[in-house]
């Protein structure tokens, strides 16, 4: 089945990771695309701001804030959104999202369901449970439906699929041979381009639902706010008679004037745009006087392990993000934020240097570490015997000289996954026979 | 909130960069600056020489130097590792010794790494309020304001430093590291510190604002992403074939000597503090004063 092909459940982040890094081509196509929009595109859409870091500290602050005052924004959220006529349904785990969404298909008798790009409904597993129904689900971003047509996992990484390296040649094959295209399309980009179109154009008129994610959530409206490049957000919202969002509850935010900032700054952030070529809100199902819009429109407030990440000071870090957690350029290993708290919590690291890898994090998140899972005895053990050591300049200066250190790095390693993860690719740094403060007390230095 | 779409647009002279300018024009007459050193454990044990340059370059900048030998570590390895108590444990004594060097007289702590500068600057409230220490957490505060990373400093007394130059010309390429980009917002100093330099040709290279792989605790959790990225900044180096590749954060700088050393890729790292130290005039460099 599609849907188990493309699950991220039963992966590990250290899987992923490692798969990806042995994808040679792979790595190179995102270090293309990141270099092209970190080095051109951002950088540039990023400097026609005046102080670019005071908005993206302000959009820092206004993560925090949204995060601290959060039930009472989703309350005054759905209470908008209800009174505009739109459903909401309160998820607390994926299986509850999953199983309205469900049932909302069948009432309607829906045998074909258009979805764009949401990691919020990867998130859920939802294709899985529709398709196990019967119901034909169909992906409508152009990256992700050629992805498709390869089998494979789909990501979060905004770049017209670059994943993997595919060039025209390889598109034309897929289309021709998964997708049945007899004759061929043609080789040269917007013939591939055309096709694609009118094969979704079909599908999207073919559909009784549409499902997408949401990138923003607007309380004081009752709002939400997809952004798309392809317009296929667009097409979702107002072709088929049933629109379901999919929202992560963490994408709200109280205002317009916050929405606006976060907006300038996650398009020129992700695609170096000053806004991305459709901003669609949505406030309310179609109404009498108005031309377009879904007959109905559902909300699913999805919890899924996020309140209990809230509730952690040590990891709340994850969701003052702008968008869903990008690991790094390096592995394309993006994740769901309560998978990738769950995954991190794995490999017993932190939030922080993950996005060292990017200068540019649009809500300049601070390089820190945040443990979102429980350290093992002898890691605790280990710490506690370095803070007990370093706590004092005498104990220090004992564990440090020349002739003690390589037995205290011993005893403290056998517990940390330093030395013998690092010391195997790299030459271990030699101690130096006589240290600073040696010097300095020597009167050298 | 507030935040207009009339705020987001770029009108508005660089104001900072105007102020950093003025004050880099007339130190030459002022007295003596007098400075403490946090040496930073990386530095105290693995790498003194790079302790050495930095206090070297500062006293030919006209600073008078003191260090307070009852300072152990800022803390940072177990705070990148999540651990917020032993982390505290460790930033006591050390923030008991900065207190007590500002305290003496000492205008500013000078830190010869980014990530160390950014722990006392920035994370120590924060860690100590986590720990339920509000009282250690003012203190930081007040320590933290006074606290500048080296090259930083060094670029603000830049009037007062004598003539640089190096014997033998070299090319270098920066590595600018994520916590003074990030954290500190302290990229410029490094060119124009080097720029001073005769001697000494700084070449562009895609790989100055990559992270080096090290990332605190992601250098050795998940190793092989860590190598990966260190890996790639290494092969920026390919064409651009400098002499020298500087930094001012000695960990970064150790972790990619280390890889560069396992690949056989032929290029120095050293700290930037290094490459002051070469090009000042013999006489200062030895004697510092």
């Amino acid at each position: 089945m599609i849907a188990e092909r493309f699950s991220l459940a039963g992966t590990m982040l250290r899987e992923r990771t490692a798969d990806a890094l042995a994808d040679e081509r792979l790595r190179g196509s995102l270090a293309r695309a990141f270099d092209h929009h970190l080095a051109t595109h951002r950088s540039d859409a990023m400097a026609e701001l005046s102080g670019p870091d005071a908005l993206r500290h302000a959009a820092r602050g206004v993560r925090n804030d949204i995060l601290a005052d959060l039930p009472e924004l989703l309350e005054r959220f759905a209470d908008r959104a209800l009174a505009r006529g739109t459903h909401v349904c309160w998820a607390s785990t994926g299986a509850e999202a999953r199983d309205y969404i469900s049932r909302v298909v069948a009432t309607h008798g829906a045998t074909k369901v258009v979805r764009a790009k949401s990691m919020a409904t990867e998130e859920i597993d939802l294709d899985a449970t529709l398709a196990a129904s019967g119901t034909d689900v169909v992906e409508t971003d152009l990256g992700l439906w050629v992805g498709r047509l390869a089998d494979e996992v789909p990501g979060h990484i905004v770049d017209p699929a670059p994943h993997p390296d595919r060039g025209r040649q390889q598109i034309h094959d897929l289309l021709v041979e998964k997708a049945q295209t007899r004759p061929s399309p043609g080789r040269r980009p917007h013939e591939l381009v055309r096709f694609a179109q009118e094969r979704l154009r079909e599908q999207f008129l073919g559909a009784g639902v549409g499902i997408t994610g949401a990138n923003l959530a607007v309380a004081d409206t009752g709002s939400i706010v997809l952004v798309t490049n392809e317009g296929n957000g667009r097409l979702i919202t107002s072709l088929p008679p049933v629109h379901v969002v999919v929202l992560g509850m963490e994408r709200l935010t109280a205002s317009w004037d916050q929405a606006d900032l976060l907006l300038a700054l996650l398009a020129r952030s992700a695609t170096g745009q000053r806004l991305p070529s459709s901003t669609t809100v949505l406030t309310g199902p179609r109404a009498t006087h108005e031309l377009d819009g879904p007959e109905e429109l559902h909300v699913v407030v999805l919890d899924n392990g996020r309140s209990r990440l809230l509730a952690d000071p040590g990891v709340v870090g994850i969701l003052e993000s702008v968008e869903e957690y990008l690991v790094n350029r390096h592995a394309h290993a993006d994740a769901p934020l309560p998978l990738l708290a769950g995954e991190l919590a794995d490999v017993s690291t932190s939030s922080g240097p993950w996005v060292g890898a990017d200068p540019t994090d649009p809500a300049a998140l601070p390089l820190r570490s945040d443990r979102v899972g429980p350290a093992t005895g002898g890691e605790r053990a280990a710490w506690r015997l370095w803070a007990t050591a370093w706590s004092d300049a005498r104990r220090y200066s004992a564990t440090t000289r020349a002739a003690t250190w390589g037995r205290w790095v011993t005893r403290l390693a056998g517990r940390l996954p330093v030395a013998s993860s690092w010391a195997p690719v790299r030459e271990l740094p030699p101690v130096a026979p006589e240290r600073f403060r040696d010097r300095w007390w020597k009167g050298t230095v | 909130m507030g935040i207009a779409l009339d705020d987001l647009r770029a009108d508005a002279p660089d104001v900072a960069g105007i102020k950093a300018e003025a004050q880099m024009t007339d130190e030459s007459t002022e007295d003596p600056l007098r400075v403490s050193f946090l040496i930073t454990c990386v530095v105290d044990i693995v790498a003194p020489e790079v302790g050495e340059a930095a206090v070297r370059t500062l006293r030919a900048a006209r600073c008078t130097v003191s260090c307070d030998l009852s300072q152990t570590c800022c803390g940072q390895p177990a705070w990148n590792a999540g651990f917020a108590e032993d982390a505290a444990a460790v930033a006591r004594p050390t923030l008991a010794a900065l207190e007590a060097e500002l305290g003496r007289g000492a205008e500013y702590v000078v830190v010869p790494a980014g990530s160390c500068a950014t722990m006392v600057r920035l994370f120590w409230p924060e860690l100590f309020e986590i720990v339920g220490d509000p009282d250690a957490a003012a203190r930081a505060r007040r320590v933290g304001e006074r606290t500048r990373e080296w090259s930083e400093l060094l670029a603000e007394r830049a009037a007062s430093l004598p003539k640089l130059r190096l014997s033998e010309p070299r090319k270098v390429v920066l590595h600018q590291s994520c916590h003074r980009q990030r954290e500190l917002d302290v990229t410029p100093p490094l060119a124009r510190l080097l720029g001073l330099v005769d001697g000494c040709e700084t070449v562009e290279w895609t790989g100055a604002d990559r992270c080096c792989g090290f990332g605190g605790a992601s250098g050795v959790t998940p190793p092989d992403a860590s190598e990966a990225m260190t890996d790639e900044k290494l092969r920026a180096l390919v064409g651009v074939d400098p002499d020298v590749l500087v930094g001012c954060d000695t960990s970064c700088l150790l972790h990619l000597r280390g890889r560069a050393d396992a690949l056989g890729t032929p290029v120095e790292v050293r700290h930037v503090a290094q490459i002051l130290q070469d090009a000042l005039p013999v006489a200062v460099a030895r004697s510092g004063a």
